[in-house]
This record gives C-alpha cells, sequence and structure tokens, in this order.
C-alpha cells in the first residue's frame, strides 16, 4: 500500500497518480487530476531506509549463498581428491572394486559440473580465466595446507622438517592429476551455467516489466 | 539527471521570488553539499518551493512529507538496541571461544608418561606409607585385601553394604594422593620425569590449529562490525576481547591453586596445563589481530569476486567507512 498523498487544493489523494519528470528541473512531479495543482513526490524517510536495508539483506544473502556454494565445492573437490587417492592405494594393493570406480567417477562428474556451472554463473562479472584459475589455485592451496595439517598430525610427534616438507609437496602435485581431471570435465558445466545466467536475467527482466505494467494499471484505475 | 549548469543564487531566475532562507541543516540530494543559509524561491513553472546548491546547481524541492509518527525513531533504537546486545553476546562469546581452545591446548599438554610417572610415584610412596582399610565384618562379606603397613583399619559393623566399605577404600585413596602431592616439590618432579619436554605433549599444539582459525574468523568479524574504530582502536578491542579471554582463565587458575589435585592425571594437568594456557591465549593474540586488521580488506575483496557490481554498491559502506571510493556499479 502507497503512502497517502492527499492535495492541499482538493484533498484528492494522489498515492496512486504516476509522477512524471519535469523538465525543468528534473524533480518528479505529480499534478493533481482534480485541480491541477503540482507538487514532487519524495519518497518517506521510513521507505527509503526499509528499501535500503532490502537492498543490504539482498547483497548479504547473495554473499552468504556464493560463500555457501564456494565452501561446498572445496570440500566436495577435497572429497574427491582424497578418493582418488585411497582409489590408487587400493589399487596399488590389488583391492580396486568395480563400484568404487562407479562411485569415484559419478562423484567426480557431479562436483565437475556443479563447478563449471558456478563458475560460469555465480562468478559471470569476472573474466573466466580469472575465476578458473583462480579456483584451481585456491583448491590446491587447501590441498597442501590439509595435507601439511594431516601430516603433521600422523605423525604423532613435531615431524622431523625436512620429510614433512616433501611429504606435502608430494601430495600437493599428486592432487594435481585430480584436480587437472575436474577442472577438463568442468568445461562441461558451461552450458549449464549460461542457461541458469540467461534464466536468472530473463526472470529478472519479467519481474521489472511486471512491476512496471502493475504500476501503470495503478495509475490508470485513479 | 539534472541538465542544469551549477549556479548561485545571483544565477538564478529574476522571476522567482525569495520566500525564506534554510536555517537547519539540510544537504543536496545530488552532491551532499549543506543548503544552510541558502535562499528558499518561490518557482514560476509549478509555484513550487525549492532551493538551489550552491555547488553543484540542483534544485532541491522543499516540500516533503511529514513524518508519519514516532514510531521510525522507535524502530532505530529497537534495532540499535539489539545490535548492540549482539555484540555483547558475540564479545563474551569470542572471549569464551578463545579461552575454551587454550584450555583445550592445556588439557591435551601433559604426556601420558608423565601421568604414569606421577601414579608410579605414588604408588611407591603409598605401598611405604600404607593407608585407610574399611573391612566389612558382615557375615560372608569379601574384603579386598590393601597394604596396610603402617595403616588403619576401620572395622564396619556386619550389616554394612559393601558400597560402603568400597567407597571408604576409594576416598581414602584420594586423600592419600592429595597428601602426597602436597608434599611434592614440582620442579623436582618435572625434573624427575624428565624436563619440560618430556612433560609437554607437542600434539597438544596442533590445537593451535582451530585456535587460529576460530581467532582469525572472529577478530574478521569484529573488524567488519566495528566500522567506524581505526587500526589503534580495534587493536585496543582485541585488549578487551583477551582480557575478558584472561578473566575467564582466572576460573580455573583459581582451582588449580587452592585445590590440590586428587588423582594422577589432574595432578599431571595442573603442572602442564597453566603455563600452556597462558602461552595459548598470548598465542591467540596474533590471529585475533591479524583478522581485525585484515578483516575489512578481505570482506571488500571477497564482496569484489563473490558479488556482481549491481549488489556491491549496497555494501559501499565497508568502502567508504575507510575513505575509499565506494565500488563502481
Amino acid at each position: 500500500m502507497t503512502i497517502a498523498h492527499v492535495c492541499f487544493g482538493c484533498a484528492r489523494d494522489l498515492a496512486g497518480v504516476r509522477a512524471v519528470r519535469d523538465p525543468h528541473y528534473a524533480l518528479s512531479l505529480v499534478i493533481c487530476p482534480g485541480c491541477g495543482k503540482t507538487y514532487v513526490r519524495q519518497t518517506h524517510p521510513f521507505h527509503t531506509r526499509w528499501i535500503a536495508s532490502l537492498r543490504i539483506g539482498t547483497a548479504i544473502t547473495a554473499l552468504i549463498f556464493q560463500n555457501a556454494v564456494a565452501v561446498t565445492l572445496i570440500f566436495s573437490t577435497l572429497a574427491v581428491i582424497a578418493g582418488a587417492f585411497v582409489l590408487g592405494y587400493a589399487a596399488m594393493n590389488g583391492e580396486l572394486t568395480p563400484q568404487a570406480m562407479i562411485n569415484l567417477g559419478v562423484s567426480l562428474a557431479a562436483v565437475s559440473i556443479v563447478t563449471g556451472a558456478w563458475l560460469t554463473a555465480g562468478l559471470s562479472h569476472i573474466s573466466r580465466w580469472r575465476a578458473w584459475l583462480g579456483w584451481m589455485l585456491l583448491v590446491v592451496l587447501l590441498v597442501g595446507l590439509s595435507a601439511a595439517v594431516s601430516l603433521a598430525a600422523l605423525a604423532g610427534r613435531v615431524p622431523d622438517l625436512v620429510s614433512w616438507i616433501v611429504g606435502t609437496s608430494v601430495i600437493t602435485v599428486a592432487a594435481c592429476v585430480p584436480l587437472g581431471i575436474i577442472m577438463v570435465l568442468a568445461l562441461a558445466g558451461i552450458p549449464l551455467g549460461k542457461l541458469i545466467l540467461s534464466a536468472h536475467r530473463a526472470f529478472v527482466r519479467g519481474r521489472f516489466r511486471w512491476r512496471r505494467r502493475r504500476r501503470a494499471l495503478g495509475a490508470t484505475l485513479l | 539527471m539534472n541538465a542544469i549548469d551549477p549556479v548561485d543564487d545571483k544565477q538564478a531566475n529574476v522571476s522567482e521570488q525569495r520566500v525564506s532562507v534554510i536555517v537547519g541543516d539540510r544537504l543536496c540530494v545530488h552532491c551532499g553539499y549543506n543548503l544552510t543559509g541558502q535562499n528558499i524561491y518561490r518557482e514560476p513553472h509549478y509555484d513550487l518551493l525549492i532551493a538551489r546548491c550552491p555547488e553543484c546547481g540542483s534544485v532541491a524541492s522543499v516540500l516533503e512529507y511529514p513524518v508519519l509518527g514516532r514510531w521510525a525513531n522507535r524502530w532505530a533504537a529497537l534495532i540499535a538496541a539489539l545490535w548492540v546486545l549482539v555484540l555483547l553476546v558475540i564479545w563474551l562469546g569470542t572471549s569464551g571461544a578463545l579461552f575454551g581452545l587454550s584450555m583445550a591446548t592445556g588439557a591435551e599438554g601433559a604426556r601420558n608418561e608423565f601421568r604414569t610417572y606421577i601414579e608410579d610415584s605414588y604408588k611407591q610412596w603409598e605401598a611405604q606409607q600404607g593407608g585407610v582399610t574399611a573391612l566389612n565384618t558382615a557375615p560372608g562379606a569379601v574384603n579386598t585385601t590393601f597394604a596396610t603397613a603402617g595403616g588403619t583399619v576401620i572395622m564396619l559393623p556386619p550389616g554394612t553394604p559393601p558400597q560402603i566399605s568400597a567407597f571408604i577404600n576409594r576416598g581414602s585413596r584420594f586423600a592419600k594422593f592429595t597428601t602426597w602431592w602436597s608434599l611434592q616439590d614440582k620442579v623436582t618432579l618435572v625434573q624427575g620425569a624428565g624436563g619440560v619436554r618430556a612433560v609437554i605433549d607437542p600434539r597438544a599444539f596442533l590445537m593451535w590449529v582451530p585456535l587460529s582459525m576460530v581467532a582469525f574468523i572472529l577478530g574478521c568479524f569484529w573488524g567488519i562490525a566495528l566500522l567506524r574504530r581505526r587500526r589503534l582502536g580495534l587493536l585496543i578491542w582485541v585488549g578487551v576481547i583477551m582480557a575478558t579471554a584472561g578473566v575467564y582463565a582466572l576460573i580455573p587458575t583459581l582451582i588449580w591453586l587452592y585445590e590440590e589435585p586428587s588423582y594422577p592425571w589432574s595432578a599431571a594437568e595442573r603442572i602442564v596445563a597453566p603455563p600452556l594456557l597462558v602461552l595459548s591465549l598470548a598465542y591467540a593474540v596474533v590471529p585475533l589481530s591479524i583478522g581485525v586488521l585484515v578483516g575489512r580488506p578481505l570482506a571488500r575483496r571477497l564482496i569484489h569476486t563473490l558479488l556482481p557490481p549491481k549488489l556491491r554498491s549496497s555494501l559501499s559502506l565497508l568502502w567508504t567507512t575507510d575513505g575509499y571510493d565506494p565500488p563502481r556499479v
């Protein structure tokens, strides 16, 4: 419900009258259809602050959503890389089962496609090569970090520094193989990301048009 | 939006009738210049009251809605009070989290070998001293045999449940451990166990990984929440948080000081935990300080990376508060 805006001349409520941009001062003017008096349409401070709060809320929600997706994808990618290591170890011991391979393949494909779609749709405002390269570097960094912490914890005491650094480096370099496969498969997620992006844009455009039509309808009725 | 060139009052249209003067603070909606002291005119086109900004020449209407009621201010006060309450809770929570993780480092700090060493030392002493033994004289009751050389034997009346004699035996053991502990020179005990390195378990320092992460994240939160504080103010706030964590740390410290331990595990903790607690709290200052200092730049970088330009502008306060230009749309 719009705030009442009563004409001082004829007491008609101008709340539903659409404002026009005046050519002289660029002010939003409302001309009373009853007596022809002119008023300036100004937004009520309460309404302005409410709209500003809603905008901040939307931005924070989007930030939380983006962070949640990023964190989920990071952990999923780390889990798939760890799964690939476990599978490699099982293969060396001759304990590899077809079911384990299928499970890893499905997880790898799912994580890759979602990653590709998110890097395309969620980070569409930054150049593609920066988004993809940055993402890869972030995952490699986190693999190295988790490897360093895990090795320190597994050693049972403060580990020998050289073997700790070598172990961490070997794990990090080895993780680049499954990560590379994920990033190559992620290319398949680009069309999905583009589809999500155009669907979102169409939704926003549609909502904007609907609001404009509704406003125009309200003005006509009054 | 405004096609009119910057003008001053002298350039105002001659047909505009000067009505009054702005005496209060009123900012130009375009450039933010304070219009106080500017003339109010009755303009000829629409008969509206206007003022001109002498800086950018924008025309500002001085007709506006009156505020509907007092509820806007009431809501603002309520929201501000809630925000202060939330910050208060998070402040106590931050100190509690840092204290808890530091305490965990201290609790995990004693080596099992040191605990065993204390227990063995005590058992040797106990074997020499004897003890209090509660014998149940009930017909058919089974009594455990204790080393009672020089000790006391309490004869319980017939019909006493066996749980009572077990309770007295256990209680006397705890009491004896406390007595033994009070006789010990702690420095000699640590040296006897092989020195500080043999007493402290280095794996306890792995607890510093979550401590660093939690302190850094909470530091980032405070860096963003205390928007108006500059670097020095933020570092003072770190001091306040750590002082509160220090107050929390007084509780176990006082218990350690005034209550003797009753079993080897708590005795080992009593020697190792206090220095580790203090060390961990001192260490927590580093990630917390880094967090408060990089919190805002990190948030700006995160917003820049994760949000499209349209949404960034709503959070422009993070830029303007540090004197930067707001993010461009």
